[in-house]
């Protein structure tokens, strides 16, 4: 979604960090969904490495 | 008794720790509790308050609990962490049982027709977790500091080859389509449309365009260093490009501190371009005469004054005479009863607003120190212990690593106030409160109880601004009469709360 059309279409959020970030959306009844988000498991480096082998967006 | 507890691997974010660090307090018995990602900065904060960590192992992936309890059964203390951080004792159950996706993928299933990211990720983290959303077509709006200046950039790049944008790091506001996110002041929707890099500046003409029946359709931060050499303007360019475009938007207003010269040219060329009325306020500037479709402030609150000129056809000149009038009425008022001490010290939860007091106060008194001087040779050395006028940003990076931001938490910023009061060298005390979205559900209870506590036969005098609307979810009615029974002197800007406070020492000093 361009930036253009965040602007036409008003936010839908996806929430990773702060739940109170999150609540106030609700709040304000923006559609939004938050990442229950952990640090990676391995090392920095072997994720660089991993995302080497396996393209980009390992999670 | 002082114990700590590991877990291993745990991540939660601050400010759930901090309320569960504040609900184990209200447990009899519980001198202190801490809660604390274990990064470095982190570990040396417990140890200071006394809690033994033993660091081999450690990393900063693991949660640190601290627990300073009177009697038997600590152990059970540390079952109820657990238990609040499994289950927040605040949140809503129907939140509670929300399905939430571990990963930006799994999010995406759930709501796939997202199109912003909201990070608020510690640092080290953050960067990578927007290159992910932006390569998935998410824009991105990253509350996160300690960002990389090389991260910021190729994030930015990345943004606008994919027709993106990326609003930050350290962008902890923004609105669209009149919809708040971060730290945002519940205004009305309307024809103003804002680009910022600063984030209590974006509040505050919000706030004052409010005060004025104003509404802003979009307000996009940037963060900072946006507009510094190394980044180039690049979102700050672009979201104008949007504004510009945008029919409903008939004004376009740009705050910040004055940009690097190559972006300001560039950012005037674009405003120019995009033929419709713009303010400027990028404070600190030398004032400038206006030209054509532009208007130049240096405050904020003038900002919104000449935005509100605009609107209504009015005359813009007369407009900013009227105001300094209004500030000259403030001065006026500045001789108040006895005056223990010398000295002002502003202690501000906004950076912008520190920064703007301290242009004004500067014009009144002088030298003003500060841990983010106006002039690098008034640097503090010791941000704890000011010396002569200083002013303290307490949102600044040196407070807020391994401590939340005392816009979300007020207490630290509370120490300080008291400390401060009890200064004999003290006469005058400058301070903010910034309400709305993001910021702390009852600010200035705990600023009062500072106040009440103070030990001086002459307490200073208190002189603040609540940068607020009346629709915020703090009650600005309430927060403004906690103040005033205390004694505080509310002003009605910023702008005039530094003026008011000034005036009242130079005026000591004449």
């Amino acid at each position: 979604m361009s930036f253009k059309e965040l602007l036409e279409d008003g936010p839908r959020v996806v929430n990773i960090g702060m739940d109170r970030f999150y609540l106030d959306l609700l709040d304000q009844e923006v559609p939004a969904v938050k990442v229950n988000w952990k640090p990676p498991l391995v090392k920095s480096s072997l994720m660089e490495k991993l995302k080497r082998l396996r393209g980009d967006d390992i999670e | 008794m002082k114990r700590i507890e590991v877990v291993k691997g745990e991540y939660y974010d601050s400010v759930t720790l901090m309320m569960v660090a504040k609900e184990l307090k209200k447990i009899q018995g519980v001198g202190d509790a801490a809660l604390n990602m274990a990064t470095e900065a982190n570990v040396s904060i417990m140890r200071a308050a006394g809690f033994e960590v033993e660091t081999d192992s450690l990393s900063p992936d693991d949660l640190l609990i601290g627990i300073d309890f009177e009697g038997e059964g600590i152990e059970k203390l540390f079952d109820t962490a657990r238990s609040y951080l499994a289950r927040p004792p605040w949140r809503k159950e129907e939140i509670e049982a929300e399905y939430s996706p571990v990963t930006l993928s799994g999010a995406l299933t759930v709501l796939p027709e997202s199109n912003l990211a909201l990070i608020s990720l510690p640092g080290r983290y953050a960067a990578a977790e927007a290159m992910k959303a932006l390569k998935r077509g998410l824009n991105v709006m990253l509350y996160s500091d300690n960002v990389s200046i090389e991260d910021e950039v190729e994030l930015k790049q990345f943004a606008e080859k994919n027709d993106l944008i990326v609003m930050g790091p350290d962008c902890g506001t923004a609105v669209i389509n009149g919809k708040g996110l971060g730290f945002s002041n519940v205004c009305p929707t309307g024809p103003i449309g804002i680009v910022a890099a600063s984030g209590t500046g974006l509040q505050e003409v919000m706030v004052q365009l409010s005060r004025r029946n104003l509404g802003v359709k979009h307000a996009i931060g940037t963060g900072g260093r946006d507009v510094t050499s190394s980044v180039g303007g690049i979102s700050f360019l672009r979201a104008i490009k949007e504004l510009a475009d945008d029919s409903e938007i008939s004004i376009i207003v740009a705050v910040g501190k004055p940009p690097a010269p190559e972006v300001r040219k560039k950012i005037l060329e674009s405003l120019r371009e995009a033929g419709k009325q713009s303010v400027i306020c990028f404070m600190g500037d030398a004032p400038r005469k206006d030209e054509g479709s532009l208007y130049y402030s240096t405050q904020l609150e003038e900002c919104a004054v000449v935005v509100e000129a605009l609107h209504e056809g009015g005359d813009v000149t007369l407009a900013r005479e009227k105001l300094r009038t209004e500030y000259a009425k403030v001065s006026g008022k500045s001789s108040t009863g006895e005056l223990s001490g010398r000295y002002l010290r502003g202690l501000f939860t906004g950076g912008t607003l520190c920064y703007e007091a301290q242009y004004i106060a500067q014009s009144y008194i002088n030298p003003i120190y500060g841990n983010a001087p106006l002039r690098k040779d008034l640097k503090l050395e010791n941000s704890l212990k000011p010396v002569g006028h200083s002013f303290i940003d307490y949102g600044e990076d040196e407070f807020t690593q391994g401590r939340l931001h005392p816009m979300i938490d007020p207490t630290f910023r509370a120490e300080q106030l008291k400390k401060q009061s009890e200064d004999s060298s003290v006469a005058v005390i400058l301070f903010d409160v910034v309400l709305g979205y993001g910021s702390a559900e009852n600010p200035c209870s705990d600023l009062v109880e500072a106040i009440r506590s103070v030990k001086r036969d002459i307490k200073p005098v208190y002189v603040a601004y609540v940068c607020g609307t009346d629709r915020d979810p703090q009650d600005i009615e309430k927060q403004r009469s906690l103040l005033e029974s205390v004694g505080v002197i509310v002003c009605e800007s910023n702008a005039r709360a530094a003026t008011l406070a000034a005036n009242i020492l130079s005026r000591k000093e004449r």
